[in-house]
């Protein structure tokens, strides 16, 4: 099997720790290292055009301008997927043209592009390797969904395989002689799906699948060296993490991703504050004896702060200091931010 | 409803602990699989089938497969039979991906909820921003797919109980994505939905005490405090500008949610306790 240059970096964490900001630190890192990056978003919302404040396209990788950074540098193109497009371009793309003529028509597929279950995860894959397999790109950074998401996201390709594979399709599409079939076991599976969808859809869904095919075949091998790659050496996990912060999920993420093989190349931790310094116990008398009133309000300052630490003393191999939304609110802001991410990167051994 | 990290599980256990509180009984709905809730209880776990929390709370977890299951054995009545379709390696990955069932059957779920009237009141934490648009409108969808069978008439049913008996929440955070995102979400309901939100909730809102409110960093106790403990007047400085973002964004959610369609913004101070301590009626109590 053809090996590709690029490295895929997937970043992983539970919902609202920042991982679509952190996507783009990370992206300008290998940036800075002349990388041709592509960052590829897979949330729905529009938070990558919101934390690059430039529009981005959903069909296509476009570039994202960095004039400001010097001419070494390498170069980013991001996108947003947006999965009913995605669906349609795939398809499309392999189906022949009496095929597609046929399937754009059909209402199973419209509906599919926009509600087939887990569309969201298995689009992405697609798209993904469609990055990968195009050589444009070193470096491909996957903003990935949330924690309870990112399962049916890292499931896809099987689900692929399985929903795709010849002997599904072949079952399905042998009905297109009608419901009436001489097999117990296939009148019942019918019967099933009947519940489901009512008697109408049944012949779309016939006629969806019988038109389907090629692009099947074409998705289900894409899915296969979608599996291959995730458990190759080009494949690299990191985690992001908050402090304090959804620790119960978050090692319910970590094992699952050990549980699938995936070794974790580094984690990220995101909004670290600088803790207060502890006020010497001399001078705490001292000032709790002389100005009564300061020692109250130095009190209130740190019962304020216990509420909003996001302190840590646990060493993390990055940590990226604490920014409130609108204090980045340039593109040089980020960059800047993103330096945090150089240091110590020779410790991980991964990133070069 | 809202973006994800809001807070949208906090604000669950939150109404959910204001009407218990009040001798309301209530169950506490997740989706999709999750089980972040009885963590605050610190109970095990919650599964398919309501669990007690606390005095007046139940917590239920819904996972799409879960109520596959349970629908289709209400159709077919005989367990083999489900075992032999449903389990069927070929049928399963097509049933798992029929366009809408996911949400549709969670949906279902909630309805069969309603129907037991255990409850006062059932709080559903729903699914992200997206996810939880299309949770919402899953009836909907999937009766615009299938025009006739059980299926349609089972959704048509759902989606009047949910229609007439549902108001939404929102939950947002006073910063720029959420607020933006929390905008966006509101203009993507359709307008029966928009007439159903009782308001938005601001969450982790910071709030200095009186005190500390008055010691501007050009005021002699800030220079003072400065003195001695520099860190700790440039800690109390950032709390100001901070509290000067956050009111900026509630204003600019007021300027387009209140003002224009009359929809309630509510402060929620940044604390971990998840108790309603103010002496107002919650926007969720209002009509």
């Amino acid at each position: 099997m053809k090996t590709h240059s690029a490295e895929v970096h997937f970043i992983c964490g539970t919902g609202g720790v920042g991982k679509t900001t952190c996507s783009v630190a990370m992206a300008f890192k290998y940036v800075r290292n002349g990388k041709r990056c592509a960052l590829l978003t897979i949330d729905p919302a529009q938070r990558l055009a919101d934390a690059l404040h430039i529009s981005i396209a959903t069909d296509k990788p476009s570039p994202v301008p960095l004039p400001f950074f010097g001419n070494d540098i390498g170069t980013l193109d991001a996108m947003m997927l947006d999965a009913p497009t995605a669906f349609s371009r795939f398809s499309k793309q392999y189906s022949s043209t009496k095929e597609w003529y046929t399937l754009k028509d059909n209402r199973y597929f419209q509906f599919a592009a926009q509600r087939m279950g887990g569309i969201q995860e298995m689009m992405a894959i697609l798209q993904m390797m469609e990055l990968v397999e195009s050589n444009d790109y070193d470096c491909i950074i996957i903003d990935t969904p949330p924690a309870q998401n990112v399962e049916a996201f890292f499931d896809a390709p099987d689900k692929v395989q399985h929903l795709f594979s010849a002997s599904a399709l072949g079952w399905l599409t042998s009905k297109s002689k009608g419901f009436a079939s001489s097999n117990l076991a296939k009148s019942i599976l019918t019967k099933g799906l009947q519940f489901f969808l009512g008697q109408v859809t049944m012949t779309e869904i016939s006629e969806f699948f019988t038109q389907f095919k090629s692009v099947a075949q074409a998705l289900e091998s894409i899915a296969k060296k979608c599996t291959t790659l995730l458990h190759s050496p080009s494949a690299h996990y990191w985690l992001i993490e908050v402090p304090h912060y959804r620790v119960h999920q978050l090692s319910i993420l970590e094992t699952s991703l050990q549980h699938r093989g995936f070794s974790i190349d580094g984690r990220i931790l995101n909004r670290v504050s600088p803790p207060l310094p502890i006020i010497p116990t001399e001078q705490l008398e001292y000032i709790q004896q002389e100005q009564p009133s300061s020692a109250k309000i130095i009190d209130l300052i740190q019962q304020l702060d216990a509420i909003h630490s996001t302190h840590t003393t646990e060493h993390t191999p990055h940590q990226l200091p604490l920014v409130h939304s609108t204090e980045i609110t340039t593109i040089q802001g980020l960059w800047i931010w993103s330096l945090a991410l150089d240091e110590e990167q020779d410790d991980n051994g991964v990133l070069s | 409803m809202g973006k994800g990290g809001v807070g949208r599980s906090s604000m669950t256990i939150m109404m959910g602990r204001y009407f218990a509180e009040r001798s309301e009984s209530c169950i506490l709905v997740e989706c999709n699989g999750a089980t972040d809730i009885p963590e605050y209880f610190t109970a095990t776990s919650t599964g398919y089938t309501p669990t007690r929390l606390a005095s007046n709370i139940d917590a239920i977890s819904i996972s799409p497969m879960d109520a596959i299951e349970e629908y289709a054995l209400q159709q077919l009545k005989v367990k083999k039979l489900y075992s032999m379709i449903f389990e069927n390696r070929l049928v399963q990955p097509l049933i798992e991906a029929a366009p809408g069932l996911h949400d549709a059957v969670q949906l279902g779920k909630i309805y069969d909820l309603w129907k037991q009237e255990q409850w006062d009141h059932i709080i559903v934490d729903c699914p992200a921003t997206g996810h939880g648009l299309s949770l919402i409108e899953g009836a909907r969808t999937l009766m615009n797919m299938s025009m006739s069978g059980p299926l349609y008439t089972q959704n048509q049913l759902v989606d009047s109980v949910i229609r007439q008996h549902s108001r939404i929440v929102l939950v947002t955070l006073p910063e720029e994505l959420p607020m933006k995102e929390t905008l966006s979400l509101w203009s993507q309901l359709p307008s029966e939905s928009q007439q159903k939100v009782t308001g938005v909730l601001i969450n982790r809102c910071l709030v200095l005490p009186p005190i500390l409110k008055n010691i501007t960093s050009d005021s002699e106790e800030w220079h003072n405090l400065h003195n001695v403990l520099p860190s700790y007047a440039d800690k109390l400085n950032t709390w100001h500008q901070t509290l000067q973002q956050q009111s900026q964004w509630q204003d600019w959610l007021h300027n387009r949610l209140l003002d224009k369609h009359g929809v309630l913004c509510e402060t929620i101070p940044h604390n971990r306790s998840l108790e309603w301590n103010k002496s107002t009626e919650p926007l969720w109590c209002r009509k």
